[in-house]
């Protein structure tokens, strides 16, 4: 009994060494070829890193716009809610604004792309390995991370970052419409409290977030699809735990930035 | 008959989890000839060509190729001697975002510093060898399975190999198929005059095929010669693969009881 439990532990112990050390491999090996590809001729596949931003960004700025109008409208209507009993209606601007830059706007960003790309990543790379492709990939000579990772990786990099600022300016023009409409603020006043509101800072923080959830949904969807066994079944699990893991991920390092900003931002 | 060996694996041990799959294999594959590895389903002669790909590392053993050991090497040396083999998988590995033309071609794209033009020409004479010219510009799910393996055949070539690998060449063909699959084996053994080893438990194929035959049982070499040889040979275990027996399955009664209830009794 004793020992059946130690041999428990000794095993899931083992495994999960065995995963996070291909995860810092994966990580090593993507970090290389992210610096070093674009110099070496033929380092770096343009042509698919291209095609995987039209995937990644251009393509999810629908879902993402939609989203962040939403989030905009609630934030407003709910800030007014409490904002309106003290008097201080305008100041739904200032909340809006720096709420949607600073948390909302990278946060919703990453989650919707969690879903939708990280879950992309991982299937592709895990029905590549069921059907012998990655295995074939290796025995030309190709180097799976720089053939199917770096790209994947680059796109995400440079996309996240631009949808953040979509949802920012769709985000605010949320809370705008809400203000002008329905709270009948004075259009002017609403736009210079929502300029003076912000600093370039806010931004920057945003961004700084988005680049961080990126890699980590780039990371945990490609290592979810290189650790795929089995056959089609391998894939779903892989998929279903980039995304929960993903997520899990965004939210505890978007807390410890909130945290980090909070104290010396 | 003694020979040049190109490829000598000495003492081969590997483990699946617990599950001994190679157990101490040593053998030689002659240049220039067609080797075939036989040996029944599960006696681990496809886990034997990963390792001498390189896919796989053994827990114990060396693969000496031309001489050098490929366990001990470093993965950049691994990746530059991959681009002088070529490898068929048994379901042709071709990457299905891919046209069969770019397939064929990636190999070229990104190991040569050939033109675009001259890689279109030799892309469609590897085609053309296969018998799919006509069919560029399909993906591979539009074809068949035996088109997809001679598809994966003509990427296998791209780069001239020395050496071939084919993991279970006619498994899953019609027997014309089959037949045409051995006759282009042959075809490019005499005209480039390479080094072929092929995994395959089809009779039909080794006889056709074959100049040198090693055959594996439970992880063990049980015999290495010619097809005369092995076609004379005594042993119980290769005539009883050759003349297509049953295995005697003999349980005692103790045995199976304890087999099916899963206790020792």
């Amino acid at each position: 009994m004793i020992s059946q439990l130690a041999g428990h532990v000794g095993k899931k112990t083992l495994s999960a060494m065995a995963e996070m050390s291909r995860g810092s491999i994966l990580i090593n090996e993507t970090i290389y070829w992210l610096l070093v590809g674009p110099l070496k001729r033929k380092g770096m596949r343009w042509s698919n890193a291209i095609h995987q931003m039209v995937l990644i960004g251009f393509d999810a700025i629908p879902i993402v716009a939609l989203i962040s109008l939403s989030v905009g409208i609630i934030m407003a209507l709910q800030a007014a809610y409490q904002l309106r009993r003290v008097g201080a209606l305008i100041y739904v601007a200032d909340l809006v604004g720096i709420s949607i830059t600073r948390e909302l706007g990278p946060l919703l960003t990453a989650i919707i792309l969690a879903g939708r790309s990280g879950s992309a990543f991982a299937a592709e790379i895990g029905s590549m390995k069921v059907t012998e492709e990655v295995d074939a990939l290796v025995a030309m000579g190709l180097n799976p991370v720089k053939f199917l990772v770096a790209p994947k990786m680059l796109a995400i990099m440079l996309m996240l970052p631009s949808l953040v600022l979509i949802s920012d300016f769709v985000g605010i023009a949320g809370g705008f419409l809400v203000a002008v409409g329905a709270l009948h603020l004075n259009f002017e006043r609403y736009f210079t409290q929502t300029v003076n509101a912000l600093v370039l800072t806010d931004i920057l923080t945003g961004l700084t977030k988005g680049l961080v959830f990126a890699l980590i949904i780039g990371f945990v969807g490609c290592h979810q699809g290189f650790s795929v066994e089995g056959g089609a079944e391998g894939v779903g699990l892989r998929t279903t735990r980039s995304v929960v893991t993903g997520i899990f991920m965004i939210i505890l390092a978007d807390c410890f930035f909130t945290v980090l900003f909070y104290l010396f931002g | 008959m003694s020979f040049d060996p190109i490829i000598q694996v000495l003492g081969l041990v590997t483990y699946y989890g617990d599950l001994k799959v190679l157990d101490g294999v040593s053998l030689e594959i002659p240049k220039g000839l067609i080797t075939v590895i036989a040996g029944s389903s599960g006696c681990g002669k496809t886990t034997l060509l990963r390792h001498m790909i390189g896919l796989l590392k053994p827990v114990a053993g060396n693969i000496l190729l031309s001489g050098k050991d490929i366990v001990s090497m470093s993965k950049k040396e691994l990746y530059r001697i991959r681009t002088r083999q070529g490898v068929l998988f048994q379901s042709g590995g071709l990457l299905n975002s891919m046209t069969l033309a770019d397939n064929v071609a990636l190999p070229l794209r990104e190991h040569t510093e050939l033109e675009e033009s001259t890689i279109q020409i030799m892309t469609r004479m590897k085609l053309e060898l296969v018998g799919l010219l006509g069919f560029e510009n399909f993906l591979p799910s539009q074809i068949s399975g035996g088109m997809k393996k001679r598809a994966g055949l003509a990427r296998a070539m791209a780069m001239d190999p020395e050496i071939l690998y084919f993991d279970e060449p006619t498994a899953g063909l019609d027997p014309v198929t089959s037949a045409e699959m051995d006759q282009l084996i042959l075809k490019l053994k005499k005209t480039f005059r390479m080094t072929i080893v092929a995994v395959t438990h089809e009779l039909s194929s080794i006889k056709s095929i074959a100049d040198w035959v090693v055959m594996l049982d439970q992880g063990k070499v049980v015999f290495s010669g010619t097809l005369e040889e092995i076609l004379a040979c005594e042993n119980p275990v290769v005539r009883r693969f050759l003349d297509r027996k049953p295995g005697q399955i003999t349980y005692d009664s103790q045995t199976y009881l304890n087999a099916i209830t899963g206790i020792d009794l």
